[in-house]
């Protein structure tokens, strides 16, 4: 027996007290009598000197005392391990991965696995207790232990497979959680995927291997993404590979975008070969791209591959300067920038009157800076951005971070500039650009703002008439206007989404339509949509009160795609340990303490009620 | 308005019960131990020189050719004393028994002078008090009311010894009825004999509390005695309760065996009965019945 609440045992110091109550010499009343000759006269004895004495009612002192040690036993949650149902139990552990949907001859792996179970449930002995899991990309409990072969059966038949790779190591912890003495079949197709850790691998393990094909070519990339070349132009790339060890395959490949065509290759794998395929020129194409392998293999799942083609969109600039020739012939071959000009005169007067993406503060700076993108060129003396020291004469520039996406083609590294405006990097910023050690090149994000600083002059001839400045504004540009966050509009099946949603759209939640028709319904948390059930290869559609964006889920997992079994074939029929006849659980003992106690406040309630009828009655 | 003591007209048709012949040497209605000219012949005896030859039985005469003459008990009236314990003890109860004692005494007092017999009343303690004489007629009312309303608890019991002062201040034996709790140390048996060889007529009415009988006790209690407030203590608990009751019970039975043994009236009543139950009780006793 072991204590749940031992703390309660402390209460145990409470006993002595109601000792001493019946020790402590009570208070006696006077009371005036017509006679005193025929009151015994050695009713009670004499008193002890300290004040203490035994009285007559010491069996209600051990009731009461018995009563609150049960009481106390009863708040301490004593629990006892004892023995349950008999019988063993058993643990069905069902691989839902992706892989297990290879089609072996007339039925899949799983309707195989499937079947093998059923065989065990039918071999298992009467009182034995069958446990069924699915090993989903996260464990689902389909049925606790039970030996109720109908209700088995009916819950293992309609299992199904996901397309998503599976976490078996949680579904067998799930497992020994519920039942450390279990033996655990696992029925799995026995790829690279299935292996488990060696922390969880032990004798009461048993692996019943279902599948024998090995057979697969998968697309196991397809991306959208900015020409190498051509910043403001989009290319599609695709991978095939063929995963067969042995057997090359002739395979017919199709890219597609919405309901056109829009690329076509025949080609043959061989064993282990990989083919990568890029089409370009993408720029005005919006819409689903599909890309589809024609292929004998095993898996069909990962021969469909899907990507959504996000639609630019438009940024407004605004600059505020007196002029700058170079700054609006460079912002003008940007084709997404739709670009006004304010002189700064009437900026301060009128101030800013409607939202743009970016604003350029050539040569002069607001006195507020709020939340938004910021280009500042040339900030003034006593400006936050500007430091108090003179300007560097002839300085030669140097670049810090040539990795950072501002400075990504730009070529200006020892340049030498008439002058320049040394800068101040706040606490937390990117100084991207030196000149004799002093920043002139900051990037900051702090704040929802997101702020540029070049600390020379735009129009100094060696940098104006250079290819770097339009590069320089463009990387400015898109760095400054991209997201917050990046649309994760391509994900892994199984893989959860995390959608952040803009702040101008009032609604609590959003329906996200299937690739196979069903929708569901997801609340909206801090502008942020949660979606876990990402277990089908399609595209998923997100839409709401006028929003409406698409995303896409492809079984991109080597591991899933080879289907080629690694484990070896092992016993079929394992033979399953018999464990105690009797399993083990812990039952509490509080109540039945209570029972007892109150049982024992009854009888002292009882014991004085005697006593009182006990007295003779008047003649 | 209600008379304060209209409730003792319902007396009226009781009398008292005295067991023996009167000795009263005053003509009354009581039967008397004298001989006399009542209606009732007790005997005969032969006619001697002067005896009134109206009580000659001819009849007698006719048969044995003898004069006899008839002999006729006297009736003499009721000499009724009585005796209230006012002792401190009768100050327990609730209501205090000296309060009940004060009505049964009224009322007995209060039959007595209806019934035209000699009624006197005596207070004690451990000695006689007041002492009001005997006298016949409902003004003696009077000065038993102002007694009774004037006395008031004192004193520790000496049943004998206020007993026995009684017996030598009364003139002449009657119905002597003690209305007491007879809690005494020294007992109550002496003084009663003393009264016994005094030839009285006894009936003792014998005041109880309820809480006397069944004493209530929570927890441990110091008891001390109204006659002996600076005397020494009892402390009990509830066990000792049993036990006085039972020493309440042999107190009790040994009053009744008193009695018993020597034909004595007894009746015993609980302070706070109402006033119809000790009418009641009293009669069952046989201390005083209907006419």
């Amino acid at each position: 027996m072991y204590f749940l609440n031992p703390l309660a045992c402390l209460l145990v110091a409470v006993l002595p007290l109601l000792v001493l109550f019946y020790l402590r010499r009570p208070v006696r009343r006077r009371r005036m009598v017509s006679n005193l000759y025929l009151w015994p006269r050695h009713a009670v004895p004499r008193q002890a000197r300290l004040g203490l004495q035994w009285r007559q009612d010491r069996w209600r002192l051990l009731w009461q005392l018995l009563f609150l040690l049960l009481l106390i036993l009863a708040l301490a949650r004593p629990a006892v391990v004892r023995g349950g149902a008999p019988g063993r139990r058993v643990a069905f552990i069902f691989d839902a991965s992706a892989s297990m949907n290879v089609q072996e001859d007339t039925r899949t792996r799983f309707e195989l696995a499937r079947e093998k179970a059923l065989a065990w449930l039918q071999r298992l002995e009467k009182h034995d207790r069958v446990m069924v899991i699915l090993a989903a990309t996260h464990p689902v409990l389909v049925s606790d232990f039970q030996s109720d072969r109908q209700a088995l059966r009916h819950s293992i038949s309609t299992l199904v497979p996901t397309h998503a790779p599976a976490d078996l190591t949680a579904a067998v912890l799930m497992a020994r959680l519920a039942a450390q003495d279990a033996e655990v079949l696992l029925f799995t197709d026995g790829t690279a995927a299935a292996q488990l850790p060696a922390a969880v691998q032990e004798q009461r393990l048993h692996y019943i291997r279902v599948g024998q094909r090995e057979d697969n070519v998968a697309i196991s990339r397809l991306e959208v993404r900015r020409h190498l070349y051509s910043p403001y132009d989009q290319e599609l790339f695709a991978e095939v590979i063929n995963f067969s060890a042995s057997r090359s395959a002739p395979v017919r490949f199709s890219l597609s975008i919405g309901d056109t065509q829009i690329k076509e290759a025949v080609f043959t794998l061989e064993p282990g070969e990989r083919r990568a395929m890029v089409a370009e020129s993408l720029r005005s194409k919006q819409g689903v791209v599909t890309a589809h392998i024609a292929v004998q293999d095993g898996l069909d799942i990962d021969n469909h591959a899907y990507a959504v083609m996000p639609q630019p969109q438009p940024i407004s600039v605004l600059l505020v300067s007196a002029g700058h020739f170079f700054i609006e012939k460079a912002l003008e071959v940007h084709p997404q920038v739709t670009m006004r000009t304010m002189p700064p005169e009437t900026f301060r007067r009128v101030g800013l009157q409607e939202a743009f993406d970016v604003i350029i503060c050539d040569g002069f700076q607001p006195q507020h800076l709020g939340p938004g993108a910021y280009l500042i060129l040339n900030p003034q003396p006593g400006n936050r951005q500007a430091a108090s020291r003179a300007r560097l004469p002839m300085p030669a520039l140097s670049v810090v971070r040539p990795q950072h996406p501002l400075l990504a083609f730009v070529n200006i590294d020892g340049l030498v500039l008439s002058e320049v405006w040394p800068l101040k990097a706040p606490p937390g910023s990117i100084v991207l650009v030196e000149a004799d050690r002093q920043p002139v090149l900051v990037a900051e994000e702090h704040a929802g703002r997101r702020i540029v600083t070049v600390g020379f002059d735009l129009r100094a001839p060696q940098f104006a008439l250079s290819v770097s400045l339009p590069i320089l504004l463009s990387n400015v540009i898109d760095w400054l206007a991209a997201p917050q966050e990046p649309e994760m509009t391509s994900l892994n099946a199984g893989e959860p989404l995390r959608w952040q949603l803009p702040a101008s759209l009032e609604t609590s939640s959003m329906t996200i339509t299937e690739p196979s028709g069903m929708t569901v319904r997801r609340r909206i948390v801090n502008r942020v949509l949660t979606f876990d059930g990402t277990m089908q290869t399609g595209v998923y559609t997100l839409q709401g009160h006028g929003y409406r964006r698409r995303f896409s889920v492809n079984l991109f997992a080597p591991e899933e795609s080879n289907i080629q079994p690694i484990l070896s074939t092992g016993n079929e029929t394992p033979a399953l340990q018999r464990q105690d006849t009797r399993s083990r659980a812990s039952m509490e003992l509080w109540p039945y303490a209570l029972i007892v106690a109150l049982l024992v406040l009854m009888l002292e309630w009882a014991s004085r009620c005697l006593q009182v009828v006990r007295a003779p009655a008047a003649p | 308005m209600t008379e304060p003591y209209a409730y003792l007209k319902q007396l009226e048709y009781l009398t008292l019960v005295s067991k023996g012949r009167v000795a009263s040497p005053l003509p009354g209605s009581r039967p008397s131990t004298a001989y006399g000219h009542s209606a009732e012949v007790t005997d005969y005896r032969p006619y001697h020189p002067g005896d009134d030859v109206r009580s000659i039985d001819w009849n007698l005469y006719a048969r044995f050719h003898k004069p006899f003459v008839r002999l006729r008990h006297a009736e003499a009236e009721l000499d009724v004393h009585i005796l209230l314990d006012t002792s401190h003890s009768m100050e327990f109860g609730s209501p205090p028994k000296l309060a009940y004692a004060r009505e049964i005494v009224l009322a007995l007092s209060y039959v007595g002078l209806h019934n035209l017999d000699r009624v006197g009343l005596a207070t004690f303690s451990d000695r006689l008090h007041h002492h009001i004489p005997l006298r016949r007629g409902k003004h003696q009312l009077l000065p038993l009311l102002d007694v009774l309303q004037a006395v008031t608890p004192a004193g520790k019991s000496n049943l004998h010894r206020a007993f026995k002062e009684y017996a030598r201040q009364a003139t002449r034996p009657g119905l002597l009825i003690i209305v007491s709790d007879f809690f005494a140390e020294g007992g109550y048996q002496e003084g009663l004999r003393y009264l016994l060889a005094r030839r009285f007529d006894l009936m003792l009415v014998h005041v109880l509390a309820a809480e006397e009988l069944q004493p209530r006790l929570d927890g441990s209690v110091t008891l001390r005695d109204l006659e002996s407030p600076h005397g020494p203590e009892v402390t009990v608990d509830e066990d000792a309760v049993g036990q006085y009751v039972r020493n309440m019970q042999a107190f009790l039975a040994a009053v009744e065996a008193f009695c018993l043994e020597h034909h004595l009236t007894y009746a015993r009543t609980l302070s706070g009965s109402a006033f119809e139950d000790t009418v009641a009780r009293l009669l069952r006793a046989g201390v005083w019945h209907s006419r």
